[in-house]
């Protein structure tokens, strides 16, 4: 009977414990759903440095976007090293859906057109839904209209150029992320030395915050193909800068071209030769829905 | 003491502790706003996922909300006030307890047009956790008891920094509107 006794006042005293007033909020806080929870911003901006990142932006959002490439450091004095020179990209860039932006630009390296549709395959994800990395789809049709002083016969086909690529990134920590990017990039011509040829790469690149509104970004593209002694793989090193609506990029690169088919298989620079162009990417956002 | 006083005492004592949790009041989707004006631009965000109780035995509430809950109209704004501002990963939630003075539940029961109390407690944000003493303004709605606060937070009191050439943006002060409906079964 002791036992009994002993047994249903411990029982009462727990049950007390649990409904004590002093936990009102630990026991509304246990009842907080645990829901899949989206690993946001792996990436400042759209662009890693040169090339995409897997961040789309959200539904209704117009991006602005200017980017911007002087010529060569080593181009000595007289160039203002590099100053002098200009290779620009501007575009717009829209998110349809969540998850699906679109974007058309213009180039005046070889006064090329661009379009690209990019959509969020997977999204990184914790919680009650585990989902280890981001994957985006892209794709982009670039046309240069840059005309000819030659004769050589030019086919509207061999102005085109397009690229496929697959993102795959992931968001380590707060400050560490990296990603992957098998890139197909099909040329109608490409200009340097005129023979035709796709290029294969697998670009990889990473940013590490060092502050909330800080980053160090660096990018490589290395082309699987003989590339010969005229074409490089693109590098580039950067930093990302965040004010408000803007996020302001900075880099170092010997690419000289912002698009997909122009960096990755044309460029001719050689970033440990000094061929190294400082630029920039500036982007404002408009909400229109 | 015979045993059959002594087995009605242990059923008191057992059914004691769900009789206090039934003097609970709860809120699943409670709503909470804020709104700041600055020269440049005004920043406001909805959540409707806070979660708040109210004990009716003493007047005792808490309430807690996810930041990734609250919504803004522009996107990159939602996600700079996650990412750079309150930092939402390193501290996810926003909580408040407090108790509200001279409370009776008859008091409630009773309300004509409407009550208000003033509430003593701390709010947590951002990491950081303060005393406030927002009012409390108690209403029926059909069966439902309603309950609305509002005060003014200062960002600086919860650690939240601005950098100098953000000024332009955003303001010192938010001022934080919340409303709370439980349901009751007095009607």
């Amino acid at each position: 009977m002791k036992k009994l006794t002993f047994t249903l006042i411990l029982l009462c005293l727990m049950a007390m414990k649990g409904y004590s007033q002093d936990d009102l909020l630990s026991d509304l806080e246990a009842e907080q759903p645990e829901g899949p929870q989206i690993v946001t911003s792996t990436f400042k901006g759209t662009r890693l440095i040169n090339g995409h990142s897997v961040e789309t932006r959200k539904e209704g959002t117009l991006e602005f976007m200017i980017s911007h490439r002087f010529g060569t450091l080593n181009s000595g004095s007289y160039n203002f090293w590099g100053l002098d020179q200009a290779s620009i990209r501007i575009a717009l860039e829209y998110a349809v859906f969540d998850r699906f932006m679109i974007g058309v630009g213009r180039s005046s390296y070889q006064k090329t057109y661009d379009g690209y549709l990019k959509y969020k395959l997977l999204q990184q994800q914790k919680g009650s839904v585990n989902m280890p990395i981001s994957v985006v789809l892209f794709s982009s049709l670039a046309i240069k209209t840059l005309k000819r002083t030659d004769d050589f016969p030019v086919t509207f086909d061999d102005k085109l150029a397009s690229t496929y690529q697959m993102l795959i990134a992931r968001k380590f920590s707060d400050r560490l992320s990296l990603q992957v990017s098998p890139t197909f990039v099909q040329y109608g011509l490409i200009e340097a030395n005129e023979t035709r040829g796709d290029v294969l790469a697998i670009g990889v690149g990473g940013r590490l915050k060092l502050t909330n509104r800080l980053a160090i970004n660096a990018e490589y593209f290395p082309q699987l193909r003989d590339k010969g002694d005229q074409f490089q793989n693109a590098f580039a090193i950067g930093v990302d800068i965040e004010t408000g609506g803007h996020v302001f990029q900075l880099q170092f690169t010997n690419a000289t071209s912002m698009i997909e088919k122009g960096f990755v298989g044309e460029s001719t620079n050689d970033f440990f030769d000094g061929d190294i162009h400082f630029g920039f990417n500036i982007s404002r956002a408009f909400q229109l829905k | 003491m015979n045993w059959m006083n002594k087995k009605h005492i242990f059923l008191l004592l057992i059914l004691l502790p769900f009789a206090t949790q039934a003097q609970r009041l709860m809120d699943r989707h409670g709503k909470v706003k804020f709104f700041s004006e600055a020269p440049l631009e005004n920043i406001e965000a909805d959540n409707s996922q806070a979660l708040a109780a109210l004990d009716l035995s003493n007047g005792n509430v808490a309430v807690t909300m996810l930041m990734k809950s609250f919504h803004f109209d522009k996107s990159l704004m939602e996600e700079h006030f996650n990412e750079n501002y309150i930092e939402s990963d390193k501290f996810p939630k926003a909580t408040y307890k407090g108790v509200l003075k001279n409370f009776k539940k008859e008091n409630l029961n009773s309300i004509q047009d409407s009550l208000k109390l003033s509430s003593q407690g701390e709010l947590s944000l951002h990491g950081k956790t303060n005393k406030v003493s927002p009012d409390v303004v108690f209403y029926k709605n059909g069966n439902k008891l309603m309950a609305k606060t509002q005060f003014v937070i200062k960002i600086d009191d919860y650690d939240v920094k601005v950098p100098k050439m953000m000024i332009q943006n955003i303001a010192e002060e938010v001022l934080v509107t919340a409303i709370f409906s439980f349901e009751t079964e007095t009607n």
